[in-house]
C-alpha cells in the first residue's frame, strides 16, 4: 500500500541523511548554520556540487512530501496523469476545502458544495486513487490544519499548491507555497528547485501576557517588513521568546508569513512541538526528534551572535508587544491561483 | 495597515472608515487551534454571563474536523453559540472568497473584522468595497462584542441587555493541548488502494470544468519558418495578464476552456489595447487574442509571442504556460523572463528566448513573420538566429540568447517535459 503517513521510519531515514548532507555543506561552508539552513541543505539533492551563494543559487531539493488542495490539485493531477505515472515518488495528500462556499453555516453549506463540485470531487477521489494519493474529503478540514495534525514534522520539507504551506512551519518544517508544475516535479521523483532564500532571523524575547496572542507577532511583523519584504528570504524564529509559544501559535506566525512575500517561515524544534506531537499521536516522532535535536535547531552560536548569521535582524520583546489590528488594506503578496 | 488596537480608534476617525461592524469572524486555517478557541470562548463566556450577546453576524470557521469535534466535547462551541456565534464547515470559506453574503450588496461600503490571513480589496466576501480588517481571534471577539472598530475591549465598557454596564477582563491564559487528548477524527480521510492501476479515472466528456490532458505533440525536428506573430506585449505582463484568474478560476481543470482567457490581460503595444490584436492571416483588427490563436490552430499554424522586461512576472501559474502551449505557441521571445515562468515555459515545451540585444525588441512589427533557424543545432549556451520577415518584403537577422540545459532542450524536442517523463 502506498504510505502517506509520516512514519518513523521515514523520519529517521531522513535524519540520517541530513546528518550526511550537513557534514559535506560543512566542509565546504565551514562556519555554523542556523536552523533553516540545516533544514534546507539537509534536504539537497547533491550537496558536494550544489552552488549555495544565497540570493543567487537555485537550489535542487529533495522534499519529503506533497500537499494540494481541492482548487491547485486539479490541473496538478491531470498533468501527473497525462504522463500515465502510477504511485507517486513521494508521500502526497488533496485536501478539499477551497469550493466549500460559506452562506447559512456548516450542514447547510456542505450539502450544497456536495452536489455543486460533485464532478470535481470524484474526480480528485479517483485520481488521488489512481496515483496512490490520501484524500481528504471536503469537510474533513483545510489543508494546512490538516497537515500540522498529520504529516508535518520538525526537520522535513515539504511543497504544497497553496500560499498558506508555510504553516507547517510551526512544527519545524520547510513548507512552501509551489504551482501545480512544482507539484507534478516531486510527485515524479524530480527535485525541486527554488532560489536559495536569504536569511531574516526574528529573535523573540520576553513571554506574551493578557490580551497578546501569536497572531500579534506576525500583524506587528507585517507592519516591520511590509509587502514583500521577505520576497526570497525566509524568516526564522529563535530566541527564548520563541520558546515560550504553543506549536499552534508558531503554525499562526509561519502561516502568515506568506503576507510578507517569504519563501517560507519557521521555528526550530523545542519542548512545545514535542508535547504537540504527543498531543497528536505521534510519541514516536516526538522522540526521534528528541534524539536528533542538534539537526532541528540552529549551531549554538547563532543565537549568540545572530547578525553574524542572517542578513537581517529584529528583535521583538513579546511582553512589550500590544495586540495588533491589520487593515483594511494590507496590499499583501497575492497570487490569486495560490489562494 | 498594522498598528496598535489601542490606536485603532483614532485610526478609523482618521480615515473614516465606517465603525460600525458588519460581521466578525474567526477561525481559518491560521486561528483555530485549541488554545486560540479556548482563548476566544473565555471572552464569549464572560460577555454570556453579563448577558451581552454579539451585536453582529459571527461566523466561526473550525480548521479541522479534530478541532471541532474536540471544542464541542470541551465547552468552547457552547459559548461561542451562546453569544451568536454560527459554525461554518471545516473549510477555508470567507477566509478565500468563498462567501456567500446575503446581508451586503455589492458596492456598499462596510467594515468586517476577521483572524484570518489575508484582506486584499474583495479576498472574503468578493465586494471591493469591504474594508476588512484583521486581529487576533481575542480581539476580533472583544472588538466584535462592542459593534464597533472604535470599541477598545482593554478599557471601554460593554452594556448588557438590562442596562449594566461590564467590562472584559484580558482572556485567560490557555492550555495549548487539551487536557483529555483531541477527539481523533479521520472519518474524512479516504487512504489509497493498494494497487490504484485499475481505478478509472472519472471526467466526464461533456464537463465543463474538467478535462483530460493529451499530450502536447513532440517537436518535428523542423524550423519554426514564417510563423505569424500573434502577439507583441507592451510593459507589465506577469501571468495575471497572460491568464487572468476571478471567473476563470472554476474552468482551471479545463484547459481548453480555461484558454480562452489567453493574453486577455495583456497590452498589444501596436494598438494599446488588452487582449486584442490582428489576425495576419484574414487581417482582421480588433479580434480577441485566443480567438486568433484558435484561427491560426485551425489552418495548422503555429504562432510567436513578443513580450517586454520581466515577463511572466508573479506567479508560478501553470496556465500562463499551459494556454499558449495548447493554442499553437511555438516561441515565446522577450528582453528578459522572470525565471519561474521561463522554467514553466520550457516544461511545457514552448521555447523561451531573450533579444541578444533588447532594443531588438523595437523591430518587431504587427505584420511580422518570424523564422527561427538552426534549431537542430540547439544547445546549451549556444545563440539562435530570429529571422524576421516584414510586410513590406524585408527581412532583418537577430540574435537570440536562451537558458536552457541539455536536459531542457529534451523536453522541447519530446514536446514537454511529462512526455519525457513518461518515456521513462
Amino acid at each position: 500500500m502506498p504510505n502517506i503517513e509520516t512514519t518513523h521510519a521515514m523520519v529517521q531515514t531522513l535524519y540520517q541523511k541530513m546528518e550526511e548532507r550537513l557534514n559535506t555543506v560543512k566542509k565546504r561552508l565551514n562556519r555554523p548554520l542556523t536552523y533553516a539552513e540545516k533544514v534546507l541543505f539537509g534536504h539537497l539533492n547533491d550537496p558536494a556540487q550544489q552552488d549555495l551563494e544565497a540570493g543567487k543559487s537555485i537550489l535542487a531539493l529533495r522534499p519529503d512530501r506533497v500537499a494540494m488542495q481541492d482548487a491547485t490539485a486539479q490541473m496538478a493531477l491531470l498533468q501527473y496523469l497525462s504522463a500515465g505515472r502510477k504511485t507517486t515518488a513521494v508521500p502526497t495528500t488533496v485536501h478539499c476545502d477551497h469550493l466549500i462556499r460559506a452562506n447559512q453555516g456548516a450542514g447547510a453549506d456542505m450539502r450544497t458544495a456536495l452536489d455543486e463540485n460533485r464532478e470535481v470531487y470524484d474526480f480528485l477521489l479517483t485520481a488521488s486513487q489512481k496515483a496512490g494519493i490520501g484524500f481528504w474529503k471536503p469537510g474533513s478540514g483545510i489543508i494546512h490544519q490538516v497537515v500540522l495534525e498529520n504529516y508535518a514534522f520538525p526537520g522535513g520539507m515539504m511543497i504544497g499548491t497553496d500560499s498558506h504551506t508555510p504553516n507547517a512551519g510551526g512544527l519545524g518544517m520547510v513548507a512552501c507555497g509551489v504551482g501545480g508544475a512544482d507539484a507534478v516535479d516531486v510527485m515524479a521523483g524530480l527535485p525541486w528547485e527554488v532560489k536559495n532564500p536569504k536569511l531574516i532571523g526574528v529573535h523573540l524575547k520576553g513571554e506574551m501576557k493578557g490580551w497578546t496572542s501569536p497572531k500579534d507577532v506576525i500583524c506587528y511583523l507585517c507592519g516591520v517588513l511590509t509587502v514583500k519584504g521577505g520576497t526570497n528570504k525566509i524568516i526564522e524564529y529563535f530566541g527564548p521568546g520563541a520558546r515560550s509559544i504553543s506549536c499552534t501559535g508558531k503554525a499562526t506566525i509561519t502561516n502568515m508569513g506568506a503576507e510578507l512575500g517569504a519563501t517560507t517561515s519557521l521555528f526550530p524544534f523545542d519542548g512545545e512541538m514535542e508535547n504537540y506531537l504527543k498531543a497528536t499521536r505521534r510519541q514516536d516522532l516526538a522522540q526521534l526528534a528528541v534524539k536528533y535535536q542538534h539537526l532541528l535547531q540552529a549551531d549554538p552560536e547563532v543565537e549568540k551572535d545572530p547578525k553574524k548569521y542572517f542578513d537581517q535582524v529584529i528583535e521583538i520583546d513579546l511582553s512589550q508587544l500590544e495586540p495588533q489590528v491589520v487593515g483594511p488594506i494590507l496590499p499583501m503578496w497575492l497570487d490569486r491561483f495560490l489562494t | 495597515m498594522a498598528r496598535s488596537l489601542s490606536d485603532l480608534a483614532s485610526d478609523v476617525k482618521k480615515n473614516g472608515w465606517p465603525d460600525a461592524l458588519t460581521s466578525a469572524l474567526i477561525g481559518s486555517c491560521t486561528n483555530s487551534s485549541y488554545e486560540d478557541i479556548s482563548r476566544a470562548a473565555d471572552l464569549a463566556l464572560q460577555a454570556a454571563q453579563a448577558g451581552v450577546k454579539m451585536p453582529v453576524p459571527f461566523w466561526i470557521s473550525p480548521g479541522s474536523e479534530q478541532i471541532y469535534e474536540t471544542i464541542k466535547r470541551d465547552g468552547q462551541m457552547a459559548a461561542l453559540e451562546a453569544v451568536g456565534g454560527v459554525v461554518l464547515a471545516n473549510a477555508c470559506g470567507p477566509c478565500i472568497g468563498q462567501w456567500k453574503r446575503d446581508d451586503i450588496k455589492k458596492g456598499e461600503t462596510n467594515s468586517i473584522l476577521s483572524s484570518f490571513n489575508r484582506n486584499f480589496p474583495a479576498r472574503n466576501d468578493g465586494n471591493p468595497s469591504t474594508l476588512s480588517f484583521i486581529g487576533s481571534p481575542e480581539t476580533v471577539i472583544g472588538i466584535a462584542l462592542g459593534g464597533r472598530l472604535s470599541f477598545n475591549p482593554m478599557k471601554d465598557e460593554l452594556t448588557a441587555a438590562d442596562g449594566k454596564k461590564v467590562r472584559l477582563q484580558a482572556p485567560k491564559k490557555a492550555n495549548p493541548l487539551p487536557q483529555k487528548g483531541f477527539q481523533f477524527s479521520d472519518a474524512g480521510y479516504v487512504k489509497p488502494p493498494e494497487n490504484g492501476s485499475q481505478v478509472e479515472v472519472k471526467v466526464s466528456p461533456t464537463s465543463e470544468r474538467l478535462q483530460l490532458l493529451k499530450a502536447f505533440e513532440p517537436w518535428n525536428g523542423q524550423d519554426f519558418k514564417k510563423l505569424p506573430l500573434l502577439l507583441k506585449a507592451k510593459g507589465k505582463c506577469t501571468t495575471d495578464h497572460i491568464s487572468p484568474a476571478g471567473p476563470w478560476l472554476k474552468y482551471r481543470g479545463h484547459l481548453d476552456h480555461i484558454s480562452d482567457n489567453m493574453f486577455t490581460g495583456a497590452i498589444n503595444a501596436f494598438t494599446q489595447e488588452a487582449g486584442k490584436g490582428k489576425n495576419l492571416e484574414t487581417q482582421q483588427t480588433g479580434q480577441s487574442i485566443p480567438a486568433i490563436a484558435r484561427d491560426y490552430k485551425s489552418k495548422g499554424l503555429k504562432w510567436i509571442v513578443v513580450g517586454d522586461e520581466n515577463y511572466g512576472e508573479g506567479s508560478s501559474r501553470e496556465h500562463a504556460a499551459m494556454s499558449p502551449r495548447h493554442l499553437g505557441a511555438a516561441a515565446v521571445i522577450t528582453k528578459s523572463f522572470a525565471r519561474i515562468h521561463e522554467t514553466n515555459l520550457k516544461k511545457q515545451g514552448i521555447l523561451p528566448l531573450t533579444f541578444a540585444q533588447g532594443a531588438d525588441y523595437d523591430r518587431i512589427q504587427e505584420q511580422d513573420r518570424l523564422s527561427l533557424m538552426g534549431l537542430k543545432e540547439l544547445s546549451p549556451g549556444k545563440p539562435v538566429t530570429l529571422v524576421v520577415h516584414h510586410a513590406n518584403g524585408q527581412e532583418e537577422t537577430l540574435k537570440l540568447n536562451h537558458s536552457m540545459t541539455a536536459e531542457q532542450i529534451e523536453w522541447f524536442k519530446a514536446g514537454s517535459a511529462l512526455n519525457l517523463l513518461a518515456k521513462t
